[in-house]
């Protein structure tokens, strides 16, 4: 097969840029831990508040940090909101959320973060972030929910570390 | 070889997608009024989310598809020479396919089927919108096999020569579609539609986003094609010179069927029901694809440079200005290029694994798709419209002019409207909402992005009726024109010999199977393996 | 057409070749900015 010199110089150049834009990925993937989330859990969304996890009065920023010192945030997504509908967290700090939804498909996504996830009916969704700057965020639905879908966000407010306090107990609700 | 019966079929199919075409371009100027809030009185969610499900289905399987048989027919006959193979059952895929689309169309339009047109579940639609959009992919199978044994025919004709290259490619599309459309066909019949017709009450929702994930990304393959196929045998001929490179037009097409299918979760990739590795491994095919694009536009650029540089153009650029600007042909291919390279770069961004993050679900994805489908890809399938029509009718194109200033106002339409799209995206805004109402002063940053967005959405819709207007005036008004001159398009020069694998599919078929086992085989496996709990159905 | 065909030397796309190599640059350049310099500052994710 013939290819013209400046052509297959050109292939060559498209190669390598693709192999850097990959390679950068699989470098950060695997020295930084930066992957979309993957974790797949099953959970009946019929009975969520049944769940031993996500029962009303589980749910929002957890009093116990994990054993690595990241702090879990446990929300259910419902037409129209993520719940609780306020979470107050501390900035540059590992967070856990853990969502799962109580009717149909919905996406989470804190803007100008990288908190965002499908929230998907059958599984547990489990993104792992950190904020750097503290500030007032919105928590927003992202995927078509119904026509309430306009409506469905939330609130979260992230503290600097050290006026952040622990919250005593879970199912804090505003 | 272009017959009446032919002639015929082609302007049905063209007819109903440019129909449909011009009617979604209202739509979308209503949702971008709408979705601004600035005119209070047409606020409405479910007239919202009605004219979005609408409009997506209407542009992104009505026009399409259609394009896609009317084109293909036309493709087949004149490239291969050859009568069109069993008329009846061209005839029988049109009226599946339409009476499929109408089906689809009455619910949609009496805001029964507002699941958009992904039509994710658990929310359900009225079923004879599945059972409509159903048919139409069936319908466009009767299509796949005319063309694929016309081209089967040929070979048997010519044996060991190089198939004509429009039909090259027109088949590896076939063979694309085929093998792309299996994944929304087993959702639709397997989980779908028992469960729209109360066959079953629950439906597995990671399964239903995996298999329609399937057919997501190729499917926009299957809209490209053609658009390549205007760009590699239409446009440097309209230019004034030739094409540069038979055989890496080949590999390129070849290329896009080989890689383009088995990558579909960078659809999923914030998604809980599959794993990182799946999703790190359709990323790097994801890249992967992107070589046949670049390759393209190597070739495609490099045709027109020559043709610029035999009309006197010099130095390195000169050839740019030399070009015949005037041509619609040529016009649309040089605007089409451009918003190639802006949208490509954005799906490069989009593709890009855990950055997806940043752009998810934002404002941002539909600009992108507004940019590379409405952009790179319609104005191409406009431009070939130009090109078929006077051929169909027997008459001359209405009005030059018309047809450039029509071309340049949908590229104008689109900068102005997807430009601030992505920006919008950017700034957090998400996709599929009717209206702001979150009360947070991130939302203020928004409203001027909207507003400009609403001057870019008229613009096209002014050039969408200007474009139908010109095909309907060449149709009835044009200067009679009875004897057409050979397509040059479609009686392309080939390379003398090409190599046996650039001019079949049996092997390749082999191939894909492969990389569709590996790529999706335990991702879809897992649903029967793990015990999940489906939802019942929900309305909106 | 073969590798030793007179006229393709007078055919080098040359101006093909420079455009596209400064649209890789340009790719390459914001990719990174997007990756390095937006995307992974406002917070790892895993």
């Amino acid at each position: 097969m013939h290819i013209n010199a400046l052509e297959k110089r050109w292939l060559y150049v498209a190669l390598g840029m693709i192999t850097l834009f990959v390679g950068a990925m699989f470098f950060t993937a695997y020295s930084r831990n930066i992957h979309p989330p993957g974790h797949v859990e099953t959970i009946d969304s019929a009975s969520l508040h049944l769940s031993e996890e996500f029962a009303e009065d589980k749910l929002g920023v957890q009093p116990q940090p994990l054993p690595d010192g990241s702090l879990q945030v446990k929300l259910v997504a419902a037409r129209y909101g993520f719940y609780p509908r306020e979470i107050i967290v501390p900035a540059g700090r590992k967070i856990v959320f853990r969502l799962a939804t109580l009717d149909v498909l919905h996406g989470v996504h804190i803007p100008m973060t990288n908190m965002s996830t499908m929230v998907v009916p059958g599984f547990v969704a489990e993104v792992t972030t950190t904020f750097p700057k503290p500030g007032e965020y919105p928590v927003l639905c992202n995927e078509y929910c119904g026509l309430g879908h306009d409506h469905m966000w939330s609130k979260m407010t992230v503290v600097a570390p050290d006026s952040w306090k622990a919250p005593t107990t879970t199912g804090v609700q505003p | 070889m272009i017959d009446a019966t032919v002639k015929k079929l082609c302007l049905y199919h063209l007819w109903l997608a440019f129909g449909a075409f011009a009617l979604a371009c209202v739509f979308g100027e209503f949702q971008v009024l709408e979705r601004s809030g600035l005119v209070g009185v047409i606020q409405s969610p479910a007239v919202y989310f009605a004219s979005v499900s609408t409009h997506g289905v209407l542009m992104g399987f009505v026009l399409t598809t259609f394009f896609i048989m009317g084109f293909g027919y036309y493709t087949a006959v004149s490239s291969l020479q050859q009568p069109l193979w069993n008329p009846v059952l061209a005839w029988t895929s049109f009226g599946i396919c339409a009476g499929g689309t109408v089906m689809a169309a009455i619910p949609l339009l009496l805001g029964k089927a507002s699941v958009l047109y992904t039509f994710y579940p658990p929310v359900q639609a009225n079923a004879f919108f599945y059972i409509g959009a159903t048919l139409l992919v069936v319908g466009s199978w009767l299509w796949a096999v005319i063309m694929l044994v016309m081209l089967a025919q040929w070979k048997k004709a010519h044996p060991g020569q190089p198939v004509p290259l429009p039909m090259f490619a027109t088949a590896t599309n076939c063979v694309l579609w085929l093998w792309t459309s299996v994944g929304v066909a087993l959702e639709a019949v397997f989980q779908l539609l028992p469960w729209a017709l109360g066959l079953v009450d629950t439906i597995d929702v990671g399964l239903a986003r995996t298999l329609f994930a399937w057919t997501l990304h190729p499917i926009v393959y299957f809209w490209l094609i053609p658009a390549y196929i205007a760009l590699y045998c239409y446009v440097p001929k309209a230019a004034g010179g030739k094409l540069f490179s038979d055989e890496l037009a080949r590999l390129a097409f070849l290329l896009i069927l080989l890689f383009g299918l088995p990558i579909g979760f960078h659809h999923l990739y914030m998604d809980p029901e599959q794993g990182h590795q799946w999703k790190f491994l359709h990323m790097v095919g994801t890249f992967a694809v992107a070589i046949p694009t670049l390759l393209t536009g190597f070739t495609v650029v490099a045709s027109l440079e020559l043709a610029g540089r035999k009309a006197g153009g010099k130095g390195l650029f000169g050839w740019i200005g030399t070009l015949p600007w005037r041509n619609p042909t040529v016009l649309a291919a040089l605007l089409s290029l451009l918003m190639l390279l802006l949208g490509g770069f954005g799906g490069i961004v989009n593709a890009s694994y855990a950055m997806n993050a940043m752009v998810h679900n934002t404002a941002w994805v539909p600009g992108h798709f507004h940019l590379i489908f409405g952009g790179t890809v319609v104005t191409l399938y406009l431009a070939l419209g130009y090109r078929l029509w006077p051929r169909l009718c027997g008459k001359a194109l209405y009005c030059n002019d018309l047809a450039l200033t029509q071309i340049w106002g949908w590229f104008l339409g689109l900068v102005v409207m997807t430009t601030p799209w992505h920006v919008l995206g950017l700034l957090g805004q998400p996709r599929r909402i009717s209206a702001v109402n979150y009360n947070s002063v991130l939302t203020l940053a928004w409203d001027p992005y909207e507003l400009v967005m609403i001057f870019g959405g008229l613009i096209l819709l002014a050039s969408a009726c200007l474009f139908v207007y010109i095909l309907y005036k060449t149709q009835t008004a044009g200067a009679p024109q009875p004897e057409q001159p050979p397509d040059e398009g479609m009686l392309l020069e080939a390379a003398p010999t090409v190599p046996g694998w650039l001019n079949g599919f049996t092997a390749w078929n082999l191939v894909i199977l492969l990389l569709m086992l590996v790529s999706y085989g335990y991702p879809i496996a897992q649903f029967f393996l793990i015990k999940t709990f489906d939802p019942t159905a929900w309305g909106y | 057409m073969s590798a030793r065909d007179p006229s393709e030397n007078d055919q080098a796309p040359a101006g093909t070749w420079v455009l596209l190599c400064l649209v890789a640059l340009g790719m390459t350049l914001a990719w990174l900015f997007l990756y390095f310099g937006v995307f992974l500052p406002r917070g790892g994710i895993t």
